[in-house]
């Protein structure tokens, strides 16, 4: 409770774009997963940490294109040839951290990039950063050289790409053959874009064509609203016996570092601006990885959407099938005509016939052969019929899932052909059918006892006053039987006469409906079951939208939070420089900067309330500056206190160690 | 290898066949190689179009203009310099025709000097790796198209990644026409020259490029133009630049058609498969059904035939008792009465069975032939079903009885007559003479009246008669049954192989035709 919340909705924005879950190779996917590896390298590279230790020296990252001498720069800067300089492409392997002496405690430890091992020695590691102790380079200050944006090793374009982002302030390297090329002028847009601090160093220049080459640059630079941007040539020379640029040549970029590493203030306010543009820049690219996110949750509901949409109109086509008369054809109907034929049929839609004897008839020899067989006929054709239109749907699914790389993945995941039916598709619809047809039994006995017309009822028997209101169900459109079905009409309506003769009018025409609907009720359930397993395949990609919430949620809080940080608006302060020489005796004391500093603070009570106050006071941007100058200092003890002294904070804290570790 | 023209033959062919079953990128690209070749070798097979590739500010304008011996392009410190692509050819005609298609605007005309240069096109071309986009895209076109590429590189930018990740991996089939100008080396010593050089040997080898030969470069000092220039002249002279370049575009659509088509797949139908397929297609034409019914009514016709005269009367067939119920209750009869055989229940049958068929049959194959197959077995499936039904209806049953039912039937009857007489004489014989008739004569047969004879033998033979015609006319019955069964089979398997397996064997053939083709690329 005592972290700021700014501090804290950071971690919350680093938790989330952790939790960055993308299963499904969309476009979107793999540069998201590469955006947040990267923003999150950002945040515990430099962003926490940063925020942290608002006095921590300024760090100059060196960088640029391959060839452009940024090796050699940095060892004429410090006069010392530190970091090797080669004709061969790419040079610096790994990148040199030159800082002064009393400063190495900020760097030795992990408090910026946390996931670079320190070296003594370059060597072939990778990974890796060498820190070079020097006096050359002013307190308050360390310069590192970076590797090249553009050569052809990745992994170098990689680490470049993460110091710039950890950088303070950017150092650009371009040489007169290179000012034009695409790839750092990304690199200058977007640092541009992010309001960093930049500088540009125009390397290589031939003096006679300086004025022209400047000339060309600055235009560029204006384009890119980069005018503003502090340009230093350095003409084309030979170098030293030790491969170091004569004084002359570099003395402006030496002068101009040396005055910023004076100038506590105009530092202080050079990291604030950058690392408060950094801020901005996070979130503004984090909810792109939210977005991602919603496009896998998007592109699975698409793939539902599909699923639903081939089982409904499986269930559409049974249902209209079973309704239009096109069943009663083949089977069905020759063995309905077969059994229409038989006497018993006969007797017991012509009327006045005597019913003693049907009734005896009816008894002794239970329900006729024929009425068996049209109930078996229909039961082959509707299961038929069901097992097809499930089979089809799921071809169909195969074919649209087919199409979509989300759906490729789904069907790679499923263990099942995704094309075909549930391997017990046969035996469920067979048991549908027989289900439903038992049912039909069922109602008929219970409605026929109650019916005055026993006789007739008794001379067909149950099954064959069942298969009658079967034939009626699967030619009744709108609950009418008759000669608009078209299709077997008279089938139909002979069999209507009969059900009416048993039943009467009206409960024939309910109970028709009510056996249809207990038909269709049964096949939605069998659909429903088919596309189950379609929807376990792409719930078991567990993607859910609570995820790009919380990130959106934490960029939402960092963004409200970060209106009121102090610490971002030290632009005008000047009393930062307290900061630094705190945390610097500290870190002399107890070797670690973070914990010294936070021994050395007050409890965060008293902390807490400067910064509260601060904005309030009205006075002069000069008098503000300077009473503000104490916020940003002791916020550093404020938010590094309960890393040591509160578990839910420290927990916190120590995961981008953790994470930087495991990576 | 086969000869370019064949294996263009070749391509042509695959896509020709292959319209419709392979993806659809690498069809365009075996579409565009085809005409790009063709093109490209109608117009001159005697020029050879080489282009200086490279990134901004490495000489590549210097390069052309100390290769033409003139100051055609602008050479400047502004990056990036050159904006358009400028062509020169050596002595003759300008190959307009050539430099149209290429798209080239500025054109140059050099006047004799390098002999061996009289059959070159030489194009300077803009940069890949500037902020201008367009040159790029200008660049990707003519990389497409030319014969021979040289790669201008300097000490700053040869281990770029935008030379080596976005071009000389992609074009590794090309490395015999691609040539590399380390240029600008006179900015290094020698001994750093060589080391870049090697390195950049390197670069390329891990690229797969290790025929791409390297050659260090100066305008200022003017090393290594002449070597680069016979170098060149080598490549024009051999005139095998443009044959080596088409045919690296036809290898690379090789590759691309390999991959779409994925395994070659057995083409064949099994043949437990197609007998599966005959075998539930039967089920799907109601042949058991129909057979059934044909075997019912024979056996009905013959019991009432050869049955007990006073008997068989209730075999009456079940159609007439249906008509005469339907017109009692005045219900309309229609043609949809009759027991067809075609409706939902049918072509959903047929449709699986198409679809077990194709299911086994397609497995092997590719996504797109796949499709394709279990297209062409579902092409006739109208005229299929159509054609089902057409066999369902065809009247099989026999027409006429067989003609010892009718001995039967006379045997009944005169059985039935016998025992009539019999009767009578018995209750004449008793009657008669109680109303006061002359009695009737009786007549003994071994000890027995005559009309006892006559009764009982007429009731024991006509009882066995119609045992035995029973008998007798199952198998009859069976055996047309089993003649409609043979015929509706005949009539199935024809309309299966027509419809359905006659197309997707051409579908198969098809595949078979193209892998062939492919082969021959």
């Amino acid at each position: 409770m005592a972290e700021p919340p700014l501090d804290a909705a950071l971690q919350r924005v680093r938790d989330g774009l952790e939790a960055v879950y993308v299963p499904l190779p969309l476009p979107s996917a793999q540069p998201a997963v590469d955006l947040a590896k990267r923003l999150t390298a950002q945040l515990d590279g430099y962003i926490m940490p940063r925020l942290e230790s608002m006095g921590a020296p300024l760090l100059v990252v060196v960088g640029g294109s391959t060839g452009a001498g940024k090796s050699t720069l940095v060892n004429s800067l410090i006069r010392h040839p530190v970091s090797p300089s080669s004709v061969l492409r790419p040079t610096t392997r790994v990148p040199h951290l030159v800082h002064h002496p009393g400063d190495a405690g900020w760097f030795s430890g992990t408090r910026v990039l946390p996931d670079l091992k320190r070296v003594a020695k370059a060597g072939d590691q990778s990974r890796a950063l060498l820190l070079v102790a020097d006096d050359a380079v002013g307190e308050g200050l360390a310069i590192l050289d970076a590797p090249d944006i553009d050569s052809v090793v990745a992994e170098n374009r990689q680490l470049a790409q993460e110091l710039l982002d950890a950088a303070d302030l950017w150092l650009f390297v371009t040489t007169a053959d290179r000012y034009a090329d695409a790839v750092p002028w990304d690199h200058l847009r977007q640092a541009a874009g992010r309001n960093a601090t930049v500088a540009v160093v125009l390397d290589r220049v031939t003096p006679k064509a300086r004025k022209e080459v400047e000339g060309y640059l600055r235009a560029m630079m204006e384009d890119a609203k980069l005018g503003a941007v502090k340009l230093f040539t350095i003409p084309e020379t030979d170098v030293d016996d030790e491969g170091l640029l004569p004084v002359p040549v570099v003395a402006e970029v030496l002068a101009w570092l040396k005055e910023l590493a004076a100038d506590a203030a105009r530092r202080q306010a050079v990291i604030a601006r950058t690392l408060a543009g950094a801020i901005r820049q996070l979130t503004r690219q984090a909810p792109a990885v939210a977005r991602a996110m919603d496009d896998q949750h998007n592109a699975l509901e698409d793939l539902r959407a599909e699923v639903v949409k081939a089982y409904q109109s499986a269930e559409d086509a049974v249902a209209s099938q079973t309704a239009d008369g096109s069943l009663l054809r083949g089977e069905v109907l020759a063995s309905w005509q077969e059994f229409v034929g038989t006497g018993e049929f006969f007797r017991a839609v012509e009327r006045g016939i005597g019913s003693l004897r049907d009734r005896v008839a009816g008894a002794l020899r239970g329900s006729p052969k024929q009425a068996d067989e049209v109930g078996a006929a229909i039961e082959h054709g509707l299961d038929f019929l069901i097992r097809e239109r499930a089979e089809a749907a799921a071809a169909r699914i195969l074919e649209l899932w087919g199409a979509h790389a989300a759906g490729k993945t789904l069907i790679a995941a499923a263990d099942w052909p995704v094309g075909r039916g549930s391997g017990n598709l046969s035996a469920t619809a067979a048991e549908l059918v027989r289900l439903w047809q038992a049912d039909i039994l069922r109602v008929v006995s219970t409605e026929g006892q109650a019916k005055r017309a026993r006789a007739r009822f008794l001379a067909l028997g149950v099954n064959g006053v069942g298969v009658a209101l079967m034939i009626v169900a699967f030619s009744q459109t709108g609950g009418l039987v008759g000669a608009e079905v078209g299709v077997a009409g008279g089938t139909a309506l002979l069999a209507q006469r009969v059900l009416e003769a048993v039943f009467g009018e009206d409960a024939v025409r309910k109970i028709a409906k009510q056996c249809r609907d207990d038909l269709l009720r049964r096949v939605h359930e069998l659909m429903a079951a088919e596309q189950e397993r379609y929807f376990a395949l792409i719930d078991a990609q567990h993607v859910d939208q609570s995820r790009p919430t919380a990130l959106r949620a934490a960029v939402a809080d960092v963004n409200r939070a970060r209106e009121d940080d102090r610490r971002l608006m030290a632009v005008v302060g000047g009393g930062s420089v307290d900061a630094g020489r705190q945390a610097k005796a500290d870190a002399g004391q107890d070797g670690s900067p973070k914990t010294g500093a936070s021994k050395a603070e007050p409890p965060n009570g008293a902390t807490r309330s400067v910064p509260v106050e601060g904005p309030s006071q009205s006075g002069g941007a000069a008098r503000g500056g300077e009473s503000d100058g104490a916020g940003p200092s002791k916020g550093v003890g404020a938010a590094s206190k309960p890393v040591a002294a509160e578990d839910v904070s420290s927990g916190g804290a120590a995961r981008p160690l953790k994470a930087g570790g495991a990576r | 290898m086969n000869g370019l023209a064949d294996r263009l033959e070749a391509l042509g062919k695959v896509v020709e066949l292959g319209e419709g079953r392979l993806g659809e990128p690498v069809l365009r690209q075996a579409r565009r190689v085809v005409k790009q070749a063709g093109e490209r070798m109608a117009l001159s097979g005697e020029l050879t179009v080489v282009a200086l590739v490279g990134p901004t500010g490495a000489g590549k304008s210097s390069l052309f203009n100390a290769l033409t011996k003139a100051d055609h392009a602008e050479v400047s410190v502004r990056r990036p310099t050159t904006s358009a692509v400028r062509a020169a050819t050596w002595g003759g005609e300008s190959p307009a025709k050539l430099l149209d298609w290429l798209d080239v605007g500025q054109r140059h005309r050099l006047e004799g000097g390098d002999a061996g240069f009289s059959s070159l096109v030489l194009l300077d071309m803009p940069d890949y790796d500037s902020v201008e986009s367009k040159h790029r895209q200008a660049v990707d076109r003519l990389v497409g198209v030319v014969d021979a590429m040289i790669w201008v590189v300097d000490p700053e930018k040869y281990a770029d990644s935008s030379l080596h990740d976005d071009y000389i991996k992609a074009m590794a089939g090309y490395s015999e026409v691609m040539m590399v100008a380390f240029n600008k080396s006179d900015q290094l010593s020698e001994a750093d020259a060589s080391r870049c050089v090697k390195d950049l040997r390197r670069l390329l080898d891990a690229n797969a490029a290790q025929n791409t030969p390297i050659i260090a470069t100066s305008t200022l000092t003017g090393a290594g133009v002449d070597a680069l220039r016979e170098v060149l002249a080598r490549v024009v002279g051999a005139k095998v630049a443009m044959a080596r370049r088409l045919g690296g575009d036809v290898s690379a659509v090789r590759k691309a058609l390999d991959a779409d088509l994925g395994p070659i797949a057995n083409a064949a139908m099994n043949r437990r498969v197609v007998a599966e397929l005959h075998e539930s297609m039967k089920g799907a034409a109601y042949v058991p059904v129909i057979a059934a019914q044909i075997e019912e009514a024979v056996r009905k016709r013959g019991f009432a035939v050869t049955g007990w005269p006073f008997t068989s009367r209730r075999a009456v067939s079940s159609a007439a008792i249906l008509k005469k119920l339907a017109k009692r209750q005045s219900i309309p009869l229609e043609a949809g009465d009759a027991p067809t055989f075609s409706g939902s229940v049918q072509r959903a049958r047929v449709d699986q069975c198409l679809r077990d068929f194709t299911n086994a049959t397609t497995g092997e194959l590719s996504d797109g032939w796949a499709r394709s197959v279990r297209a062409a077995a579902t092409s006739g499936e109208d005229e299929l079903i159509a054609g089902l039904n057409k066999v369902a209806a065809t009247q099989l049953a026999p027409q006429q009885d067989a003609w010892w039912w009718h001995i039967f039937q006379a045997v009944q009857w005169l059985c039935a007559l016998a025992c009539l007489a019999g009767l009578l004489w018995a209750v004449g014989g008793l009657f008669l003479p109680m109303l006061g008739y002359p009695g009737l004569p009786a007549v003994t047969w071994l000890g027995w009246p005559a009309a006892a004879w006559l009764f009982v033998g007429g009731l024991v033979v006509g009882t066995l008669s119609g045992l035995l015609g029973r008998a007798l006319v199952a198998p009859v019955a069976r055996r047309a049954a089993k003649h409609a069964t043979d015929a509706l089979e005949t009539e199935v398997h024809k309309l299966v192989s027509d419809r359905v397996l006659t197309p997707v064997q051409a579908e198969f053939d098809r595949y078979l035709e193209l892998v062939t083709a492919v082969k021959a690329v």
